[in-house]
């Protein structure tokens, strides 16, 4: 989150003379950095670090530090680009990052680090930590040699605390013969989950906002955990659970962090202790930044990895955690199941992604416009097969299958199970992050996948509207030149109208949003914050597949360009919140209709819902109860009444058969005008920046502005002074009070 | 060179040599005879599908519109479809009974009253759809503008608040004057049945008529002002459903063109109906003499100009598309004749602007087996029509990350289906009690209520018997 902060803050351009990052991303899959970025590069998984290696031996020639890497070369030591990321970091020294992802060899984060400290950019972009609590070794090493102890009747009673090895361990290990051979297994699990169902105890394990604890922040900032709750099923937290079976003490969560803590607050405990708890962290905490030397064994060990390294010839395997349910622990958040995938938008499943030119020598065709049958693959390599669907997703690299972790679970809820298709079962010690090659065959068969966006073109429109840096700096109104709106009068902002507008009293402020295309990566924190929010329900694989989410925002991607080898843009939707709003004038009941501060309100006990809003929304946002969507869970499974507890009380629960769609969070807009009144006496015009929107809380990039467009100093006003502004669909002259700022690509002149 | 030019007298409309008596025996019989036992296999079918089309809207309000196989995009599928498809078949009856009464048009009298129950009763079946397809069946009402405690107002900017007023109205008038026109054949019927309880139900019907010269002359008047109200009425019905669509901003429904459009395929979709019910009455009940082959050729005329304006109305569309420069607009025709929903679009082109092409030969219009065929070609590309207009447009709009692709249910399916059954349920109980030719309208065109026989030039055989021994004339 913070990097996607920090990375948004240089790209938030807001006039010509401003400048702003090039990010530059090597990649196999299509992930959300790489939609980002200005110029991307799709190589196979396993060449990535050939890829950096190469780098670093064009790099060796110019600095020192890199000599591991003098006379090295391999096949991509004469790639064009090897050559320009060269050029580009030698000219911004101590002012560039370089980093590779965490599922990389050793080695090769071991040289990237090298290359950051060569250019100077320690303690200038890159901080280096020295981590307390870590043991230097093998820890995968170490996993299979306690396994194997297991599974010896090494140990009478083995002790898991919150991890799920029955699902995630590698196949090879025999995690589950293993485990039987101890007398007693206790298991500290949130989930009833596969490793629970192995194991003699079940601990129901507190979640982490019922319980006290505390923590170090990624730079050893300390903070305390506060719970928000009791633990609503008389859970236990770690710490408790270990000082029981450690100390035999039966000690409140509470006591332990004042404890531990008593050692870390100097002076008077409980002032220092509240404090703690009332700013959240504790003030001058940090691990200490250093500036480690290259161990000696370096360029050694560099020079033989970079020498033994090489590509596979066959169709590569790359295993990666799911952008939506992690390592699968969040499986059963039928939320983030429901998420479309920020990059494939599916839900639901999980597919083997591949490219166009790999999809068709392997002969799979995807699904056209009209049918979500896509075809089924038979993956097989070291004996092993599994069968998953195929997407095509362009712009991923040739020769190469990404699957996600974390789907197809058995029997751990309603949610989780038989969604998707187990990849554990598939991993082994030998190959835990991907495999070299596979052979992928055609069963024939197709499968029903649920994409919420089914065409990825935005077929030349202007919807999008982007530059590059440069264009934009020779015609900083490039997104408002691109459409041409008839009939816009002399010094007037909009086209002129047949009817009169509505009149908004001076008294009201008057809410607009603008959305920054440019720092937006499409993630869908967003969506989920919206419908956490707005009791927004979640309708089910089955729903989606007949296209009707219920998302109140959600964010269009589109491919642009060559289909091998495409950029992708991302555009958030949500209501515009029109103020000549087409979807008003249709509703024979009036049950749509226009507040005044501005806002297109949507009555539902007054909606019938004859849809005709919905048909004439020219932005597609409304949302429709085609069924009693939240009855199902607020009423069934084991424990409605905690389901009921989620939903948010200011906002008013759904029945079917009525329309629904963003609200610009009414229920926080009218909170604050209540309290700006009681605070002022007269003023319902709350101060700027009062007022959040969910999806703006929780946007990482801060793309989101809101607020009152008749204060001109407020944010929003002032975001949409800036020359990127522009209305989606203008030239319908319904007035969105929803704008968008065009986006910005850095590229380097070199590689265009 | 010199050419003759002849008069060509106009055919005879009734045709066999019939007096007054036979003509009222012919028609009244139909009544007064015992069921057959077609009769009784059809009403069954007919039950069974209402029965089925009753189950289909239980389960809707049971269980929410999600039954059907509506999306986000597209609001609207085979309910709105089917409404604008009935509808549209209703345009005939009231056209043929109103219009074609101010023109004069003789002809009409055959065919009038069963066109004018065809439309009641498809007006009927389309009323089902806008009442049953909302979300929330059980507040409906809000639609019409009831004085209420909380001074709720519909939305009178709404078309489909104008729809409910229009389809109220040409419902309410078009069962007024079928039922004015029916008053003198009730009293016809009244005097002919043998049954007590017959008698007393015609009598009741037929509010005392008995044939006098006041009751006539106010009768005719009724019946003119009755027909100058229904005639503005065939043209708005129409008009403002088609304004649920042109009023609104989506590419492919913002047109102009759409009344006059719409009016035209209504007129050709219902003429079409009526032929192919026409053609199955004339034959199981030997009407063949009251609806004749000139009948068959002058609507089948009327199909051939009403599916000409649709074919130019289609074009325009793609002509306007273009030259108006809009590229959603551009974008939304070109993709509906080569888009996702194509077939849909060329099933439309071919039923309802080729096949008409083929009543340009004399032959083929004075046929009756190609009308039949060629009607229900008509209706089937009609009922298309609606759903390219319909769905292609929801279906792919403005932003391509919304579209979706729209395809139904079984649900939706045999509610269609069920339709069938309230109209066929409807329609054979018209055609079993009441009298499904104007008795009294008839006469009036008869060649025997002709002082001059047809006869301009006073040259022609004065008696009936004479006159049908005319070769030519009964060609």
């Amino acid at each position: 989150m913070e990097s996607t902060r920090r990375f948004s803050e240089s790209r938030n351009v807001e006039s010509t003379g401003d400048s702003m990052n090039r990010l530059y991303v090597v990649e196999s899959n299509y992930t959300v950095t790489g939609t980002m970025a200005d110029h991307r590069l799709r190589i196979k998984s396993g060449e990535i670090a050939l890829f950096g290696y190469a780098l670093a031996a064009r790099l060796a020639e110019s600095v020192t530090g890199l000599s591991a890497f003098s006379g090295y070369s391999n096949k991509f030591s004469q790639h064009s680009w090897v050559a320009v990321l060269a050029e580009e970091l030698l000219n911004n020294r101590g002012m560039s990052i370089l980093t590779a992802g965490t599922d990389h060899a050793t080695e090769l984060h071991a040289v990237v680090a090298a290359i950051n400290r060569a250019l100077g950019n320690v303690n200038e972009t890159v901080s280096l930590y020295d981590l307390p609590f870590t043991q230097p070794g093998d820890n995968r090493e170490a996993f299979a040699r306690m396994v194997r102890e297991i599974g010896n009747g090494a140990y009478d009673t083995v002790v898991i605390i919150g991890t799920n090895p029955s699902y995630t361990a590698p196949a090879d290990l025999g995690f589950d013969d293993a485990i039987s051979q101890a007398a007693a297994v206790i298991h500290l699990s949130g989930y009833y989950d596969e490793t629970s169902k192995n194991a003699g105890w079940h601990i129901n394990r507190a979640h982490y906002l019922e319980q006290w604890g505390d923590g170090y922040s990624y730079t050893g900032v300390q903070s305390v955990i506060q719970p928000m709750i009791q633990p609503l099923f008389g859970g236990r937290s770690e710490i408790e659970f270990l000082a029981t079976i450690i100390y035999g003490e039966d000690k409140t969560g509470h006591e332990l962090v004042r404890e531990t803590w008593s050692g870390a607050i100097s002076g008077n405990f409980d002032r220092g202790w509240n404090k703690v708890l009332h700013d959240g962290l504790l003030e001058n905490s940090g691990f200490e930044a250093v500036t480690p030397a290259l161990n000696g064994n370096f360029d050694a060990t560099t020079r033989e990895a970079a020498g033994n390294a090489s590509s596979g010839d066959g169709i590569e395997l790359v295993f990666k955690t799911d952008p939506k349910l992690f390592d699968g622990r969040w499986a059963n958040n039928p939320w983030l199941q429901e998420l479309p995938d920020p990059v494939t938008k599916i839900t639901w499943d999980n597919v083997a992604l591949m490219s166009p030119a790999t999809a068709e020598r392997l002969g799979f065709r995807g699904s056209k416009f009209d049918s979500k049958e896509e075809p089924v693959a038979r993956i097989e390599a070291g004996g092993s097969t599994f069968e998953i669907p195929v997407w095509i997703l362009p712009g991923h690299a040739d020769d190469s299958i990404t699957v996600y972790q974390g789907y197809g679970r058995k029997s751990i809820g309603r949610v989780a199970d038989g969604i998707g298709v187990n990849l554990y079962a598939f991993r082994t010690t030998a190959n835990m992050l991907s495999i070299s090659s596979v052979t992928v065959n055609n069963t024939g068969r197709l499968y029903t996948i649920a994409a919420t966006q089914d065409h990825h073109s935005m077929e030349g429109r202007p919807l999008i509207r982007e530059a590059s840096l440069e264009e934009y700096r020779t015609n900083p109104n490039f997104a408002d030149d691109m459409v041409k709106v008839p009939g816009i009068p002399e010094g007037e902002e909009h086209a002129i109208n047949l009817f009169d507008g509505p009149q908004y009293p001076k008294y009201e402020p008057q809410w607009g949003m603008a959305i920054d295309l440019n720092t937006c990566t499409g993630c869908g924190v967003c969506t989920i914050a919206c419908q956490a929010e707005n009791n927004i329900p979640v309708v089910g694989k089955r729903e989606v597949k007949r296209g009707r989410e219920m998302h109140w925002i959600r964010i269009d991607r589109y491919f642009n360009g060559d289909t091998d080898n495409p950029q992708v843009v991302q555009q958030p939707v949500p209501c515009m919140h029109c103020e000549q709003a087409p979807c008003e004038q249709v509703c024979p009941v009036a049950a749509t209709a226009h507040s005044d501060d501005g806002l297109n309100q949507m009555t539902y006990n007054r909606c019938i819902g004859t849809r005709y809003c919905a048909n004439n929304c020219p932005y597609k946002v409304r949302r429709f109860n085609f069924f009693n969507y939240p009855k199902e869970f607020l009423t069934t499974g084991s424990d409605p009444e905690i389901i009921q507890m989620a939903m948010n009380p200011d906002v008013s629960i759904r029945f079917r058969g009525v329309m629904e769609k963003c609200t610009y969070c009414v229920q926080r807009i009218s909170r604050a005008k209540i309290d700006t009144k009681r605070e002022t006496g007269n003023s319902i015009k709350p101060a700027d920046g009062s007022v959040k929107t969910a999806c703006q809380q929780a946007c990482p990039a801060g793309a989101i502005t809101f607020g009152d467009l008749t204060d001109s100093n407020s944010i929003v006003s002032r975001t949409k002074r800036n020359n990127r502004n522009y209305m989606l669909l203008e030239e319908l002259n319904v007035r969105p009070r929803t704008s968008y700022l065009a986006k910005l690509r850095n590229p380097n002149p070199k590689l265009v | 060179m010199s050419k003759k030019y002849e008069y060509v007298p106009e055919q005879p409309l009734v045709q066999g040599n019939h007096t007054f008596s036979s003509i009222t025996a012919l028609i009244g019989d139909i009544v007064e005879k015992p069921t057959p036992m077609w009769w009784y296999i059809a009403f069954g079918v007919s039950n069974l599908l209402l029965a089925m089309l009753l189950g289909m809207i239980a389960y809707l309000v049971w269980e929410g519109t999600g039954i059907w196989g509506l999306n986000n995009p597209v609001g609207w599928g085979w309910a709105i479809i089917n409404f604008v498809w009935w509808v549209g078949i209703g345009h005939a009856g009231t056209l043929i009974s109103a219009i074609l009464f101010l023109f004069r048009q003789g002809w009409r009298t055959a065919i009038n009253r069963f066109a004018e129950a065809m439309t009641i009763f498809a007006v009927m079946c389309a009323g089902i759809f806008p009442a049953i397809h909302v979300g929330r069946i059980w507040v409906v009402y809000w639609m019409f503008p009831i004085p209420n405690q909380m001074q709720m107002w519909p939305n009178f900017n709404s078309p489909l608040l104008w729809d409910v007023f229009a389809v109220s109205t040409y419902f309410t008038v078009s069962l007024l004057f079928w039922y004015v026109g029916l008053v003198p054949d009730f009293a016809t019927l009244r005097d002919r049945v043998k049954s007590k309880f017959g008698r007393f139900i015609y009598g009741f019907f037929a509010l005392g008529w008995t044939g006098g010269n006041r009751q006539w002359q106010n009768y005719e008047k009724s019946y003119l002002i009755l027909a100058g109200l229904a005639t503005p009425l065939v043209l708005s019905v129409h008009t403002i459903v088609s304004f649920d669509f042109a009023v609104s901003i989506i590419p492919g429904w913002h047109t102009t063109i759409f009344p006059p459009y719409f009016v035209a395929g209504a007129i050709f979709s219902g003429f079409a109906m009526v032929m192919t019910l026409m053609i199955i009455a004339r034959k199981i009940y030997g009407l063949e003499d009251i609806m004749t082959v000139n009948h068959i050729e002058k609507m089948n005329m009327i199909i051939l100009v009403t599916g000409t304006m649709v074919g130019f109305a289609y074009v325009m569309e793609f002509f306007i598309a273009w030259y108006g420069g809009v590229e959603y607009e551009k974008f939304a025709f070109i993709n509906r004749a080569l888009g996702p929903y194509s077939w849909a679009y060329w099933m439309m082109f071919l039923c309802n602007v080729f096949s008409p092409q083929f009543f340009w030969s004399k032959k083929l219009r004075r046929s009756v087996t190609a009308s039949f065929i060629l009607s229900i070609v008509v209706n089937i590309g009609m009922w298309f029509e609606r759903f390219v207009i319909t769905v292609s447009s929801l279906a792919q709009d403005y932003l391509p990350g919304a579209w979706g692709y729209y395809s139904p249910t079984w649900v939706d399916v045999l509610t269609y289906v069920g339709t069938f059954g309230l109209f066929f349920t409807n329609f054979l109980l018209f055609l079993r009690f009441m009298p499904m030719v104007a008795i009294a309208e008839i006469k009036m065109v008869m060649p025997q209520a002709d002082p001059h026989y047809y006869d301009e030039n006073g040259d022609e055989p004065v008696t009936a018997n004479e006159f049908a021994k005319k070769p030519d004339l009964n060609a």
